[in-house]
């Protein structure tokens, strides 16, 4: 359990650093994709809501840290964490393939949703008028951490969670 | 008892999500205190250090000896520069002269520019000179083309700059031919226009004026050009004027700190003032 944690958390610091450094320079129109939320929303499946959360703080107060805004990203990683957390498949479940796959998909696309829109209503870097700002930091923000989301089951997270 | 232990196990993760909100929320309100501040140096030294190693790749493709030795030029030059054309615009008074040469940016720090952020999230740029270069919050950074921001963050050896191309950016600016003093802030809707602000419709403005930095400036140096006007459209009140800014921020890759930074009294006064017209007025001018 201790262990697990750990590898956890490393995990989540080393993913806020590629997301600094590498997915935050693929921006189109000002938008991409969280690699992050979709650790924190495979972590809050997998262990559940309590551990989603505390895994989701974890990963802002990083992230923050990189980041410059400290508390801003605190805030909408939690709720994110929280958020995916409705949808965790406990281990001794019975859920098929595709009932597992569907939770999770939901789970990438609220959290992030609402993380999101969490940041939105708090930060307005680029001066956008309000609807083009809610379509860049929301909308397209949340349709690139789904692809990614979609991308990282088929690759990685599949095999963990179907077998679980 | 047993029915509070009772909530609060049957109720832990919202008090979780409770408390950690909670903190985030502490987190936000204190973001200006000097061990959180300090903190977040630190993640920019370190984000700063990294950023510049995946740079200095690119940077060695492209000459980068060559590149500095140009910009230790352009820093002199733009020194001359600046004081020159201040002169000129200054030679009919002998006071102002003068004050322009107690005034005048004894030297400028080259610097180069590490990381880059120009999306939803951040808008800022991070250049490799910090405080043990000489840099101080609130200098003003340029380019030979123009002003480029301020710095709002410094650690050891980097700093964070917040760009004209931001949404909280403000500069007072004066206007080359009219003398037409306003107020630049960047709207938002293209990279390269920004808008001057509170000019009344008595004043004068044309299309391709120059403007510079203006003298109510409390960290820009007096002369630095800024833009031109591209578009002036009377309002009720004001005059909606379009600039388009003079340094191309997708390109940047040197940029020069001017080592001068904003008497500390006359912030003060500018504050105090600031604060007062707050009180009375309900369209104010912010500090700039």
């Amino acid at each position: 359990m201790f262990r697990n944690t750990v590898t956890h958390i490393v995990l989540l610091i080393a993913l806020c650093f590629v997301q600094q450094y590498v997915v935050s320079r693929l921006a189109i129109f000002g938008a991409f994709p969280d690699i992050v939320t979709i650790y924190i929303v495979f972590a809050a499946v997998r262990h559940g809501q309590k551990q989603g959360t505390t895994y989701g703080f974890i990963a802002g107060l990083a992230t923050g840290t990189l980041g410059g805004n400290l508390g801003i990203e605190t805030l909408s990683k939690t709720i994110e964490g929280f958020v995916a957390g409705y949808f965790d498949i406990p281990e001794d479940s019975h859920a098929s393939a595709l009932q597992k796959k569907r939770r999770y998909y939901k789970a990438a696309f609220l959290a992030s949703i609402t993380g999101r829109t969490v940041y939105a209503l708090m930060v307005n870097v680029l001066s956008l008028p309000i609807p083009w700002h809610i379509i860049y930091s929301v909308g397209l923000a949340t349709l690139f951490t789904f692809i990614a989301a979609v991308l990282a089951y088929q690759l990685f997270f599949k095999k963990i969670l179907v077998n679980n | 008892m047993t029915k509070l232990i009772k909530f609060f196990s049957s109720n832990n993760a919202y008090l979780l999500l409770l408390f950690y909100c909670g903190v985030a929320g502490i987190l936000i309100k204190y973001q200006d205190v000097y061990s959180l501040q300090n903190l977040l140096s630190r993640g920019t030294e370190l984000r700063a250090v990294l950023s510049q190693q995946i740079s200095n790749i690119s940077l060695y493709l492209s000459l980068q000896k060559e590149n500095e030795k140009l910009t230790l030029q352009n820093s002199a030059l733009l020194a001359k520069v600046i004081q020159q054309g201040n002169t000129l615009r200054e030679s009919v008074s002998t006071y102002h002269t003068a004050s322009f040469i107690t005034d005048n940016p004894g030297s400028i720090i080259p610097a180069r520019v590490v990381e880059r952020r120009f999306n939803t999230r951040e808008n800022l740029l991070i250049i490799n000179a910090g405080s043990k270069q000489g840099i101080e919050k609130d200098m003003a950074v340029l380019t030979p083309d123009g002003l480029v921001g301020r710095v709002i963050q410094v650690s050891n050896n980097y700093a964070k700059v917040m760009p004209v191309i931001h949404s909280e950016f403000n500069v007072s600016v004066v206007s080359d031919s009219n003398n037409t003093h306003g107020i630049l802030r960047w709207g938002g809707n293209q990279e390269q226009i920004a808008q001057m602000h509170y000019v009344p419709l008595s004043s004068s403005v044309l299309v391709e004026e120059k403007l510079y930095t203006a003298d109510f400036s409390t960290f820009a140096l007096r002369g630095i050009p800024v833009g031109k006007i591209v578009k002036v459209v009377p309002e009720k009140r004001f005059y909606r004027i379009h600039v388009q800014l003079s340094v191309d921020f997708s390109a940047l890759t040197h940029v020069l700190v001017a080592k001068k930074i904003a008497d500390p009294e006359k912030v003060e006064l500018m504050r105090g003032a600031a604060d007062n017209s707050e009180s009375s007025l309900q369209e104010s001018t912010p500090l700039n």
